[in-house]
């Protein structure tokens, strides 16, 4: 099947397509990407990429909001915008039939959104009380206080949503302007994946984005310092709930860094699945949590590596000490060849099983292929897994699983006695 | 262009072997991955109230072994091989899964067969596991959401219905499980006439079909236990109104909610899933557009028709200030009385047909996610229903869909639960602030 393997195609406006074609379903996904998100924010506009994202499908030069949802939706489809930390994604899901009828609704969202003043105002107004509500959520809390500590003055500091502050300021010029820097064709990937060949896809979307030429001056590439962290830092937030909330977070490296194959497999012995490090050790055997996990997320930048659990608020130092200790096993013994070996059949099987459906494939190809890493990434990424030893695992937990950020949200009570 | 025909959803191949077991086979071919999906009857339905929560916590000791597997060795085996697996219990059904490389099913489906239906449940792994229960009660007490719903189930059904009741369970009632009264609960349900196998994915069916039929086709030994006599579901004979407050709450929750119909009602199941569409699914909805696009009154609202074996609940959502909450709350009731009087539109049920019919389809495509929709409407109203679903919604009128509204979702009768922020925004802001170091 050809699924996995996609087609790339550069258009002479700069938009890189991606193509693959799955004849078993009718189902067709388009994803489209522009370099920008959360990263190419200024402090003081944080949150307006998620703003652009709320807004953008809500007014084009001859549609109004309601219209444009209107054929979506008439046609059964989704279309959504998402903002990230390095990119804004515009995704499509429909019956392969009705692409070329809604591909003609995606350009004009993506070449002359209108952002009318009014979508404009209550969107910001409902960002607001979303970033809120987000405090209702001890994860969220305790985040975005590790990513602060993490980044300093990089904007992966930055929570995704913005500062009540910051939001509250966000203009429509704003949006306008961040439109027109980052949207544009020059760079976009959109990978598709449906039941049609691919040269009849690509002309499909040729039609409709092959002339899109921006007017406006492109972004200059950002170089954005991090200083070292020193030492390891804890932060404290208190909640009245039952659990606390424990996050410790480290700096891992970008995706494109030559040890993002040994994080990722360390994330993955740590926390992924119910036969984990952290799973079987904390939870299996000591019940101190229910949810317990890791993760390393994929970025340009150095990207967070994240290990968190949730327990009853008078386990909150044993708790953090056993994650603790776990990190510091990584640094002091060299795992077996038998756990490197079942992680690395783990971390392959179960990146196999995250490719099951056409989105997800799309989003995978074009998500390795807007952070400059290509798609091909994808096969070089586990073929490198496939090659790691126990000694590269474990410098690179000895380089990056270092000064952590810890987080812990919970009652007073709790936390007080905590100390590093 | 759309379709305009149902398509066909059916499983390939349905069996029932001698035992009483249901199977449930469909290929394919583009995967290379298979799903195993174990369902059974049972869920918090059948618990009583002294046991409440062991279904759930049962379901937690099936990974814990069986006389041949060491308590977590079913992970280790599927996990080690790239694989993946997980388990769920709801009010009507406990489901396990595993998905694996296609050609990895005949060396990992006998070990869940094996965990489900030999679950060893030793003394100290329940007292250990105990704790993890415990923990995943305390969770979701400090999910806000969750407390919401589960409020809502709580004021419709009341405690005497086990709808009203949490699947989790309480502190109190878990502390009661022994772990012969799990052994005891395990035997009673955990038989072939209660349980479904779904296979699904890049598999051959005859070789799968030996494989279950070699794995579960065991006859059940001892008796099977008979589903409790419940109460009927509560009828509100005004509005049942319930409020509370919660000092983490950042934003106002409203739920209104009409008791329904129960799952054997399948006409009227789906007919309630067209009105629910047509009110609050997606941006051109009535009450979406209405509420949040053009008034900005709420952050989110939305609309489902939660049907299960016993009864149903017609649900309507919302996320708001609080100084927004009456006028909201009149507004739905006001909208709901439109809709009943001067009906809809044909252009807006076409809509909502089309807009379930590919949420459907769209949900179907992984192995995984088509063996959940096999499994689930096996175990809850037989799969042929699920065809039948797709047919109905493309069968029903608008006028058909305005009867259901005018006959359930009444103005006069009906129940609210609301929850509210316990201080100003700006005094949990910096109150915030000042625990900050």
């Amino acid at each position: 099947m050809q699924r996995g393997r996609l087609q790339r195609l550069r258009l002479s406006n700069g938009i890189t397509l991606l193509l693959g074609q799955n004849p078993a379903t009718e189902i067709l996904a388009a994803h489209c990407f522009f370099r920008g998100g959360s990263r190419v924010e200024r402090p003081q506009q944080a949150g307006l990429s998620h703003l652009l994202a709320a807004v953008l499908t809500k007014g084009t030069q001859q549609r109004d909001s309601q219209a444009i949802a209107a054929w979506v939706e008439s046609l059964g489809a989704g279309l959504g915008v998402e903002s990230s930390a390095d990119c804004i994604e515009v995704g499509l899901q429909c019956v392969a039939a009705d692409f070329p009828e809604l591909l003609k609704l995606l350009a004009e969202i993506l070449r002359e959104p209108s952002f009318p003043e009014a979508e404009v105002e209550r969107e910001r107004e409902l960002l607001l009380q979303t970033i809120r509500a987000q405090q209702e959520r001890p994860f969220s809390l305790a985040f975005n206080q590790v990513q602060q500590t993490l980044y300093g003055d990089h904007p992966y500091a930055l929570p995704e949503l913005g500062w009540l502050e910051t939001v509250g300021s966000l203009t429509r010029e704003d949006l306008l302007a961040y439109h027109a820097t980052y949207c544009r064709p020059e760079g976009m990937v959109m990978a598709v994946i449906g039941p049609e060949l691919p040269e009849t896809m690509a002309a499909q979307v040729e039609a409709v984005l092959g002339d899109w030429v921006s007017t406006s001056p492109p972004a200059p590439e950002l170089d954005l310092s991090l200083p070292p962290l020193e030492k390891p830092q804890l932060r404290k937030l208190f909640q009245p709930t039952q659990q606390t909330t424990i996050v410790l977070g480290f700096r891992g490296s970008p995706a494109a860094s030559a040890d993002y194959p040994a994080l990722k497999l360390l994330a993955t012995y740590l926390g992924s699945g119910l036969s984990s490090r952290l799973f079987v050790e904390l939870r299996e055997r000591s019940g101190l949590a229910y949810e317990v996990s890791a993760f390393f997320a994929t970025r340009r930048d150095p990207a967070p590596f994240v290990a968190y659990l949730g327990t009853a608020a008078e386990n909150t130092p044993v708790a953090l000490e056993r994650l603790q200790a776990e990190i510091h096993r990584l640094h002091k013994t060299l795992l077996s060849d038998e756990e490197v070996e079942m992680t690395q059949r783990k971390l392959l099987g179960q990146h196999a099983l995250s490719k099951q459906t056409n989105a997800q494939v799309a989003q995978l190809a074009g998500w390795y292929e807007i952070l400059g890493l290509g798609m091909e990434f994808d096969q070089q990424y586990l073929q490198r897994v496939r090659q790691l030893t126990p000694a590269q695992l474990q410098q690179a937990a000895k380089t990056y699983l270092v000064n952590a950020a810890i987080a812990l949200v919970g009652p007073e009570e709790a936390l007080a006695a905590v100390e590093l | 262009m759309t379709l305009s025909r149902a398509p066909r959803l059916l499983p390939a191949y349905t069996h029932r072997l001698n035992n009483g077991l249901s199977v449930i086979l469909h290929p394919l071919p583009i995967a290379d991955s298979a799903t195993v999906d174990v369902w059974v009857q049972t869920g918090g339905r059948n618990e009583p109230p002294q046991w409440l929560g062991i279904s759930h916590f049962l379901e937690h000791m099936v990974f814990k072994g069986s006389e041949r597997l060491a308590p977590g060795e079913l992970d280790r085996v599927i996990e080690g091989r790239g694989g993946s697996t997980n388990a769920a219990t709801g009010q009507d059904y406990t489901h396990y899964y595993i998905t694996v490389a296609a050609t990895d099913l005949p060396d990992t489906l006998p070990y869940l067969a094996e965990a489900v239906l030999r679950a060893g449940i030793p003394p100290e792994e329940v007292e250990r596991e105990r704790q993890v229960v415990l923990e995943e009660i305390r969770r979701a007490a400090d999910n806000l959401g969750h407390t919401a719903y589960q409020l809502l189930l709580e004021t419709a059904f009341g405690v005497e219905h086990p709808y009203g009741r949490p699947v989790l369970g309480t502190p109190e009632s878990l502390m009661g499980l022994t772990p012969e009264l799990l052994r005891a609960y395990h035997r009673g349900w955990y038989r072939p006439e209660y349980m479904t196998v779904v296979v699904t994915g890049g598999i051959d069916p005859d070789q799968v079909l030996a494989l279950v039929e070699r794995e579960f086709g065991d006859p059940a030994s001892g008796s099977a236990w008979t589903r409790p006599p419940i109460p009927p579901q509560p009828r509100p004979q005004g509005i049942l109104r319930r409020e509370s407050t919660h000092t983490r709450l950042e934003q106002a929750r409203l739920k209104l909610a009409w008791p329904t119909v129960s799952l054997e009602a399948w006409e009227q199941v789906c007919g309630l899933e067209l009105l629910a569409a047509v009110l609050g699914g997606g941006r051109t909805s009535r009450l979406v557009h209405l509420l949040r696009e053009q008034r900005g009154w709420v952050r989110m609202v939305g609309c489902s028709s939660l049907v299960l074996k016993e009864g149903g609940l017609f649900c309507i959502s919302a996320r708001l200030e609080v100084e927004n909450l009456e006028r909201v709350e009149a507004t739905i009731l006001r909208e709901i009385e439109k809709l009943q009087q001067e009906g809809i539109g044909q252009a807006e049920l076409d809509r909502a047909r089309r807009l379930l019919t590919h949420e459907l389809l769209f949900s179907a495509e992984s192995p995984s996610q088509l063996a959940s929709i096999y499994g689930y409407y096996e175990t809850l109203v037989g799969v042929q229903r699920l065809q039948e679903y797709l047919e109905l919604l493309q069968a029903f009128t608008p006028a058909q869909v305005r009867e259901l509204a005018q006959q359930y979702l009444s103005p006069e009768a009906y129940v609210v639960v609301l929850l509210k922020p316990a201080a100003s925004g700006a005094a949990a802001a910096s109150e915030l602030q000042l625990a900050c170091r």
